[in-house]
C-alpha cells in the first residue's frame, strides 16, 4: 500500500465530514423547531408504512430460492463421462424414440446452450434413450463455503424435436431473466444467524445436456458444431 | 430570597429534554442524509450473464450507503455537541459541567437509537424499490417477520456502533477544546495505528484493521455488547476530565 | 448574609492577567454597579461569579460555594449579556418556556407582559430582532427569572433612551417586590445611578472602590476658581483632576477638608461642592476631564 492509498480514505472521511457539517449548519437555524418536528414525524411514519408494505410483499411476492454450496452443485457432464449416478432432480425428462437404422442430429441455430452427449450402447436395436438434464444457473459467492442462489428452475429448457430419422434442436428465442435483490448491509450483520453472503461474487451457468444412448447398429450423422457435442467413450 | 436546590438528576433530565428540543435539526439532518442516500442507492449494482439464448440481469440493492451515511452523521453529532455554542446555550439555563456531560450522553443515546432504527428501516424503503422494479424479487436478508432476531440484532449493532462513534469523537473533541495541542498526540496515534509497521516496532501485533476486527469480527451478542460497552464507559469517564475544565463563554 | 466573597482572587488568560488580587464581599439583596473602563476586567469578574470561568488564584465563594462547576450557583444565578447563546431554531416564547422549566422563581406572566410592553413579538426568533430589541429581550429574561443572584453585564447595549429608562425602572420595581442580589455593569454610570446602592469600581484589573454611592460622592470635592486661588488653597491635598472652564478652573480633590477649611474656601470665593457620581467615578479611574484635549493641545 502506497502512502497515497493510506491517506486517501482519511481525506475522503474529512471531505464527507465537511459536507455533513455544512448540511448541519445550513439546517440548524434555518427552520423552526416545529418544522423539524414535522419532518421527523413524517419521515418515521413513511418508514413504518414502508416496513408494513414490504413485510407483506416479502411474504407474498418475493422468490424463495434454494441455496446451494459449491459442493452441492452437480456436474452432470462429468457424471455422464465417468458413469456416476445423477440425482433425479437434475433430470427434466427421459424419453425413448424408435429410430429406423439412421439418425441425424442437427440444430437450427449456430449458438445455443445445449450440449449433446452421445453414447453408443453395446446393444443392437431401434430404441434410442434420451435423457434431458436441465442447465444450472447459480448466482452469488459459492466459494469459501458460501451459498449461492440456484436459479436453474427459471431457465427454460427446450427439448429436441424428433422427426423420424432426425433429432433437431429447435430455434430458441432469447430468454431474459431479471432479478432484483436486496440485502442488508454486511457491516451490521455480524450477529445474524443467517450469514450474509457476498452477492457480487458473480454468476455461473452450465449448459443443458441432452444425453442420448444410441444402439450400436444405428448409423449416426452428426451435423453439429464440434463444441456442441461430446462422444462418450466406450470402455 | 431563598435558594433553590436542584438535584443533579432533575437538571440532567431538563437539559436532556432541552437538547432534544433545541437540536431537532440534528435528527432532521440524519433523515435528509438517509433520504439522499436512498436516491443514490436505488440504482443498485448491476451484474449479469449474457449468453446466446439466455440473458440474466441481476440488480442488487443494499443499505450499505445508509449505514455509512449514518455513521458519518454520528461523527458530526459527536463534534457538534462539543462546540462552544452548544455549551453556552446550556449554561444560559441551569447547568454544570457534570450535568452537561450526562445530558449529552443521554442525547447521544437517543440519537443512536433513532439512527439505528431508521437505518435498518431504510432497508424497507430499499426493498420497496426492489419490489417495484421489473422482474423477480429476492430478499436475501429476511425482514421483521422472516427473521425477527436478525432484524433486531442489526438494529442493536447499528445503535452500538453509532453510540461508540459519538462517544469517542465527543471525548476526543472535548480534549481538543480543552487544549488545542491535544490534537497532535491523538492524530499521531490514529495515523500511526494505520501503519502496521509501527506496531511491529513497538512489539504489538496488529494495526488499524485489528482494532476494527476487535468489534467487527465479534459474532457473539454478549461479547460484542461487553466490548462496546466497556470501551464506551472508559471513554465516557475520560470525557469528564476535559469537560470539567472547559470554561464557558470564552470570548 | 454575604452572597459573594472574594479573597485575593486573580484571573489570568494564558499568561496575561485579567484581574489581580480582588478582595471583596457583596451582601445579599444589594444592587451593586460594576463600573470600569474598557478592558478593566468587569466581564471577567462577572463570568467568574456566574461560575462560567475559573479563578486562577484566590478564594471565590458564591452562596458559600466555589461557583465554577457549581450546580447550586447555576440554579440560583442568571447571567445576562449582549452575547446570549440561544438555540437558533427556537422562537422567543419557546425560549421563555425553557427559562420557566429551569428557573424555580421564573414569572412567565411578567415576562409576557414585559414582552408586550416593549412590543417584542413572541413568535419571532432572537436573531431576527434588532440589536436593541435583542438586548431588551435579554433584560426581560433577567428580570423575570427572579434569581437570587442576577447579573447584568452591560444589559442596555443598543437600547434607545426610552427603553433604558424603562428597563431600570422595571428592574427597580421588581427588585422592590422581590429583593435579590443584583450586579449591574455599564459604561454609563449616570443611567444606573437611581438604581444603585453600592458601586464596585474596577480599574487596571484591581478593585479601586467598593462602597455606597453617597460615600463615594462625599469622598471628593469639586473646587472652582482661578488657578492661583486653587493652588493656594489645596496645599497638601490630593488633586485628582484639573479642568479649564473658560476663565475658571475646576479641580477635583480628595475630600479631607475640615469644616474650618471649607469655610476658608467659601471666604476666598472658591465654589466648593460635592461632585456628581459620574465625576467621582471618572476621577477614580483617572480619566481627567479635558484629558483628551491635552492630546490636541500638545
Amino acid at each position: 500500500m502506497t502512502a497515497i492509498e493510506s491517506v486517501l480514505p482519511i481525506i475522503a472521511v474529512i471531505l464527507l465530514f465537511l459536507v455533513v457539517w455544512g448540511i448541519q449548519r445550513a439546517l440548524q437555524n434555518r427552520f423552526t423547531r416545529k418544522t423539524h418536528y414535522k419532518v421527523i414525524i413524517g419521515y418515521i411514519t413513511f418508514l413504518l408504512v414502508a416496513l408494513i408494505v414490504t413485510e407483506i410483499l416479502e411474504q407474498t411476492t418475493s422468490l424463495n430460492l434454494p441455496r446451494i454450496t459449491s459442493q452441492e452443485k452437480v456436474d452432470v457432464g462429468r457424471a455422464i463421462l465417468s458413469d456416476k449416478s445423477i440425482p433425479k432432480n437434475q433430470l427434466v425428462t427421459e424419453r425413448t424414440h424408435e429410430v429406423d437404422g439412421k439418425l441425424s442430429i442437427k440444430a437450427e441455430q449456430r449458438e445455443y446452450e445445449t450440449i449433446f452427449y452421445i453414447e453408443r450402447s453395446f446393444e443392437n436395436g431401434n430404441t434410442v434413450t434420451e435423457r434431458v438434464y436441465k442447465p444450472s444457473l447459480t448466482i452469488g459467492d459459492g466459494g469459501n463455503g458460501g451459498k449461492s442462489y440456484d436459479l436453474s428452475q427459471y431457465v427454460k429448457v427446450s427439448l429436441p424435436v424428433w422427426k423420424g430419422q432426425e433429432v433437431v434442436m429447435p430455434f430458441q428465442s432469447k430468454q431474459e431473466l431479471f432479478i432484483s435483490a436486496y440485502r442488508d448491509s454486511i457491516f451490521i450483520s455480524q450477529l445474524t444467524s443467517n450469514q450474509v453472503g457476498n452477492l457480487y461474487g458473480g454468476s455461473e451457468m452450465s449448459y443443458g445436456i441432452v444425453h442420448l444412448i444410441i444402439p450400436e447398429n444405428i448409423e449416426l450423422d452428426i451435423q453439429l458444431a464440434p463444441d456442441y457435442y461430446v462422444e462418450v467413450p466406450r470402455d | 430570597m431563598s435558594l433553590t436546590h436542584r438535584t443533579m438528576g432533575e437538571v440532567v433530565k431538563q437539559q436532556f429534554l432541552f437538547k432534544l428540543r433545541s437540536n431537532a435539526a440534528v435528527i432532521t439532518v440524519l433523515f435528509v442524509m438517509q433520504a439522499v442516500v436512498w436516491g443514490l442507492m436505488i440504482g443498485g449494482a448491476n451484474t449479469g450473464l449474457s449468453m446466446s439464448t439466455f440473458e440474466l440481469r441481476w440488480n442488487l440493492i443494499t443499505n450499505d450507503g445508509v449505514v455509512i451515511a449514518s455513521l458519518l452523521w454520528a461523527l458530526v453529532v459527536g463534534v457538534i455537541l462539543t462546540t462552544p455554542g452548544q455549551r453556552n446555550a446550556s449554561f444560559t439555563y441551569v447547568s454544570s459541567p457534570v450535568t452537561e456531560n450526562l445530558a449529552n450522553f443521554c442525547f447521544f443515546g437517543l440519537a443512536a437509537i433513532i439512527a439505528g432504527v431508521t437505518t435498518v428501516l431504510s432497508g424497507s424503503v430499499m426493498k420497496l424499490v426492489v419490489f417495484m422494479k421489473d422482474g423477480n424479487s429476492i430478499i436475501e436478508t429476511g425482514g421483521l417477520i422472516a427473521a425477527p432476531l436478525d432484524f433486531f440484532s442489526r438494529i442493536v449493532v447499528m445503535i452500538l456502533y453509532t453510540l461508540l462513534i459519538m462517544v469517542v469523537v465527543y471525548t476526543f473533541m472535548l480534549f481538543v477544546q480543552m487544549n488545542r495541542l491535544m490534537i497532535v498526540p491523538i492524530v499521531l496515534l490514529v495515523l500511526l495505528s494505520t501503519k502496521s509497521g509501527v506496531f511491529d516496532l513497538l512489539g504489538i501485533e496488529g494495526n488499524m484493521g485489528t482494532l476494527f476486527d476487535f468489534f467487527y469480527k465479534e459474532s457473539s451478542f454478549w461479547l460484542f455488547l461487553v466490548k462496546t460497552g466497556v470501551v464506551m464507559v472508559i471513554v465516557s469517564i475520560l470525557s469528564f476530565f476535559p469537560s470539567s475544565r472547559i470554561e464557558v463563554k470564552q470570548s | 448574609m454575604t452572597v459573594i466573597s472574594m479573597k485575593h482572587v486573580s484571573k489570568n488568560y494564558s499568561r496575561i492577567a485579567a484581574l489581580t488580587d480582588l478582595t471583596v464581599k457583596i451582601e445579599e439583596n444589594v444592587i451593586t454597579g460594576i463600573v470600569g473602563r474598557n478592558g478593566a476586567g468587569k466581564t471577567t469578574l462577572l463570568k467568574m461569579i456566574a461560575g462560567f470561568q475559573k479563578a486562577t488564584k484566590g478564594e471565590l465563594r458564591v452562596f458559600d460555594e466555589n461557583p465554577f462547576r457549581s450546580l447550586l450557583v447555576s440554579a440560583n444565578s442568571i447571567y445576562i449579556d449582549d452575547a446570549m447563546s440561544y438555540p437558533g431554531s427556537m422562537k422567543l416564547h419557546e425560549l421563555l418556556d425553557e427559562f420557566n422549566r429551569f428557573y424555580a422563581n421564573w414569572n412567565e406572566e411578567l415576562a409576557v407582559r414585559l414582552m408586550e410592553y416593549f412590543s417584542i413579538p413572541l413568535n419571532s426568533r432572537h436573531r431576527f430582532l434588532s440589536k436593541g430589541k435583542r438586548s431588551t429581550f435579554n433584560a426581560i429574561v433577567g428580570i423575570a427569572a427572579r434569581c437570587p443572584l442576577t447579573i447584568f453585564d452591560e444589559p442596555t447595549t443598543g437600547m434607545d433612551t426610552a427603553a433604558r429608562n424603562d428597563f431600570y425602572r422595571a428592574l427597580l420595581k421588581d427588585y422592590i417586590a422581590f429583593p435579590r442580589t443584583i450586579l449591574l455593569s455599564s459604561h454609563y454610570i449616570d443611567e444606573m445611578k437611581d438604581v444603585l446602592e453600592d458601586l464596585l469600581v474596577i480599574h487596571r484589573k484591581r478593585i479601586r472602590y467598593h462602597g455606597s454611592i453617597s460615600d463615594l460622592q462625599e469622598a471628593h470635592l469639586s473646587l472652582r476658581g482661578s488657578s492661583e486661588q486653587l493652588s493656594g488653597s489645596t496645599l497638601g491635598k490630593i488633586i485628582v483632576s484639573k479642568t479649564t472652564r473658560g476663565l475658571q478652573e475646576e479641580w477635583i480633590v480628595e475630600n479631607d477638608f475640615s469644616d474650618a477649611e471649607r469655610a476658608e474656601l467659601n471666604r476666598q470665593g472658591i465654589t466648593n461642592t460635592t461632585v456628581s457620581l459620574n465625576d467621582a467615578y471618572l476621577a477614580l479611574t483617572e480619566q481627567p476631564r479635558g484629558g483628551i484635549d491635552d492630546v490636541f493641545n500638545a
